[in-house]
């Protein structure tokens, strides 16, 4: 009892309630939702957006946004591809997507922290950026001659699991070892808490922000990089609109907009429950436009009920 | 007479491979079932369901005239010339600006390409820089039939021929170019159908459908493979069409939700390349990319899907293309007939979509034509 009055608990025991239930509507209506190849399916799918999410949670926990997360999701997979085309061996192609990924990541937290310009403006500009960049990288607007390799990363197992899914566990361990075990990870909650109170206590805030932005273009590099392996190919097009679903699955996974609280768990939650409705819906049948609602009107149950249960622990706890 | 044709690409087609070991091979089968005519249906039953043709309200009537040649000389000579693309991310704009830029370098006049991103907002405000740009013409590409209406309307009233091409607006207001969209996917279906037939005989064809519903132009598509695989394998059945917003990463994963929900399906078609290739990659997920595995098709005729056209390993074994080339040359053809007054409102020129035969000749015939490298 004395764990579910905690706030985060609660909050997580909720959210992953809302996907138990989702999970048994569409299991109830669709005989192939429950089954190992459906599962794993699921969790290809959902990869990508784990492993970028992680990141954004971090930035988001310290009251920052990052919208160019798509954009460099595609400008980093297309780099890599074009690279592992030109010849490099795929691990400096991959490596290489991933510093791209990073450096755009300190360009924005450097832009924000140094220059105090809102998050939502030099990302919005980055977002930009990257595109054209993806573009502007692959002339044939979708790279060919990939090495016969490429696809492994997306396809390949590891001990029975796919690949993405070890990779995208491997990320959310990472950042929740970095968020609750270590120095760094009580920074970013007070960054976040209270960013004058952070800085009046000695923290350096800007070093805080520069590397949370890094990490966060990083895990969108991955992710790019995961994904383009997983289709096989190099296309700038890839991830328009993607920020948004990170966004979503960050806040349905109990991450402030305000900043200060959040958790990874939370998050990956948040992920699956975007990952399962879009694949119940299909496996079910639902017409594609009524997919669009479905999936709003989930969302948006998923906030409330969320937010429902973390003002009952609020007043439970006063 | 369909048959001979058949029959002649078919020994084409086994001539270019050589041996006749190698006649089983899913490229030659391919080859052998390959068409440029549309295919007889079979059960009128199996196809009186499917909604007619609803992008070409003018109907598919062409304009008489060489509009896929290069003339000698061209109207556009010292002219300003606007042309806009939907958006240069995709391969078919990006070679549509090339065939353009190379046109307006021989026939020497002034070239500049504006790119609409897919975005509503960004073709009304690339309308407002054309018309400060002052061209003398515009080959104008709608994002919207019935955005496109107005927009054209204030082009013409600054003076400025236009043209459209790609999405012919909703109502009659300026000459234009597009494509039938549902015979050239029906040619697809009857490909597809009859690689089948002999690939895979008495086997109960289940298709699923990588769709985008949003556009008029791509309901016509899947409704035309539809027409056409139906014609001739009647009792096929159509087992779930996903919304894969024809970009790849959405249409990989709704297709690999499409093979979860129906195992059984062997037969899938792509609304466009995009599509196709998220298939793809979704089978590939799943160990089951193969010619065994059944059969993928789609319409784009872009570079990446040509080169699982002609891969013996890939189910992708039907495809047309969507031409840019043909696009580009009847589009530059009909704008100078428009500002010479040899063209006007009424006057509307339909391009196909050919079927690309799929050996390594017919590839790269279509790929040197359409997407040259330059």
């Amino acid at each position: 009892m004395g764990m579910l009055k905690n706030s985060h608990n609660l909050q997580t025991v909720a959210t992953l309630t809302v996907l138990v239930l989702m999970s048994a509507v569409f299991a109830s209506f669709s005989d192939r939702f429950f089954t190992v190849s459906n599962f794993q399916n699921v969790m290809r799918n959902a990869a990508p957006l784990i492993i970028a999410s992680c990141g954004m949670t971090a930035v988001m926990i310290a009251r920052g946004l990052d919208l160019s997360v798509g954009s460099v999701l595609a400008a980093a997979s297309v780099l890599a591809a074009s690279l592992a085309v030109a010849g490099f061996p795929l691990y400096i192609a991959f490596a290489l997507g991933v510093s791209f990924g990073a450096f755009v990541g300190l360009v924005n937290g450097l832009i924000i922290a140094k220059i105090s310009v809102s998050p939502i403006i030099v990302t919005l500009g980055m977002l930009n950026i990257t595109r054209g960049i993806a573009y502007l990288i692959t002339p044939s607007a979708i790279l060919v001659g990939l090495p016969g390799n490429w696809s492994d990363l997306g396809t390949s197992k590891v001990i029975g699991l796919p690949l993405p899914i070890v990779i995208a566990a491997l990320v959310a361990m990472f950042f929740h070892v970095l968020m609750s075990q270590t120095t760094f990870g009580k920074r970013i909650y007070a960054v976040g808490g209270n960013e004058e109170a952070a800085r009046l206590s000695g923290l350096n805030v800007s070093r805080t922000l520069i590397l949370l932005y890094l990490l966060c273009g990083a895990t969108a590099a991955l992710a790019g990089i995961v994904l383009s392996s997983r289709v096989g190919v190099g296309d700038p097009n890839v991830g328009i609109g993607f920020e948004l679903q990170v966004i979503a699955a960050v806040i349905i996974g109990g991450t402030s907009l305000s900043g200060g609280e959040g958790r990874i768990i939370g998050t990956i939650i948040g992920a699956l429950i975007i990952a399962v409705l879009g694949n119940g819906l299909n496996l079910v049948g639902v017409e594609p436009f009524w997919q669009w609602v479905a999936q709003g009107t989930v969302l948006i149950v998923a906030i409330i009920v969320d937010r429902q249960v973390q003002d009952g622990v609020n007043r439970a706890n006063k | 007479m369909l048959k001979m044709k058949k029959y002649l690409l078919g020994a084409a087609a086994i001539c270019a491979f050589g041996t006749a070991g190698y006649a089983q091979d899913a490229v030659t089968i391919a080859a052998n079932t390959f068409s440029t005519e549309l295919c007889d249906v079979a059960d009128p039953a199996a196809v009186a369901d499917i909604p007619a043709a609803v992008s070409g309200f003018t109907g598919y009537d062409s304009a008489a005239g060489d509009w896929l040649s290069e003339p000698e000389a061209s109207a556009l000579s010292g002219k300003r010339v606007a042309l806009t693309v939907m958006g240069l991310g995709q391969p078919y704009f990006l070679a549509i600006s090339n065939h353009w830029e190379r046109l307006a370098e021989k026939y020497d006049f002034e070239l500049r390409v504006f790119d609409g991103r897919f975005d509503a907002g960004t073709v009304q405000r690339l309308v407002d820089d054309a018309i400060s740009w002052a061209p003398d013409a515009v080959a104008f590409a709608p994002l919207d039939s019935d955005a496109a209406v107005p927009q054209v309307k204030r082009m013409q009233d600054e003076g400025i021929t236009v043209v459209t091409y790609n999405v012919q607006p909703s109502q009659v207001v300026a000459p234009r170019v597009f494509a039938n969209d549902f015979d050239g996917p029906r040619l697809v279906g009857c490909n597809t159908a009859s690689y089948y037939l002999e690939r895979f005989g008495d086997k109960p064809a289940v298709i699923g459908v990588v769709d985008y519903p949003q556009l008029p132009q791509v309901q016509d598509r899947r409704n035309g493979f539809l027409y056409g695989f139906l014609s001739l394998i009647p009792t096929a059945t159509v087992a779930q069409m996903v919304d894969g917003g024809a970009v790849i990463d959405r249409a990989n994963a709704a297709s690999a939700d499409m093979l979860q929900a129906h195992p059984d399906i062997n037969v899938i078609f792509g609304i466009n390349n995009d599509s196709s290739l998220g298939a793809l990659a979704a089978l590939r997920a799943t160990g089951n990319y193969s010619a065994d595995w059944g059969v993928v098709s789609s319409v784009d005729g872009s570079e990446p899907v040509m080169s699982e056209l002609g891969s013996n390993d890939s189910p992708l074994k039907a495809e047309s293309g969507y031409p840019p080339y043909d696009f580009s040359i009847a589009t530059f053809n009909l704008l100078a007939a428009a500002l010479s007054g040899d063209a006007d409102e009424n006057t509307q020129v339909v391009v196909g979509y050919p079927p690309v035969l799929p050996t390594e000749e017919g590839i790269a015939s279509w790929l040197d034509q359409q997407y040259p490298r330059n």
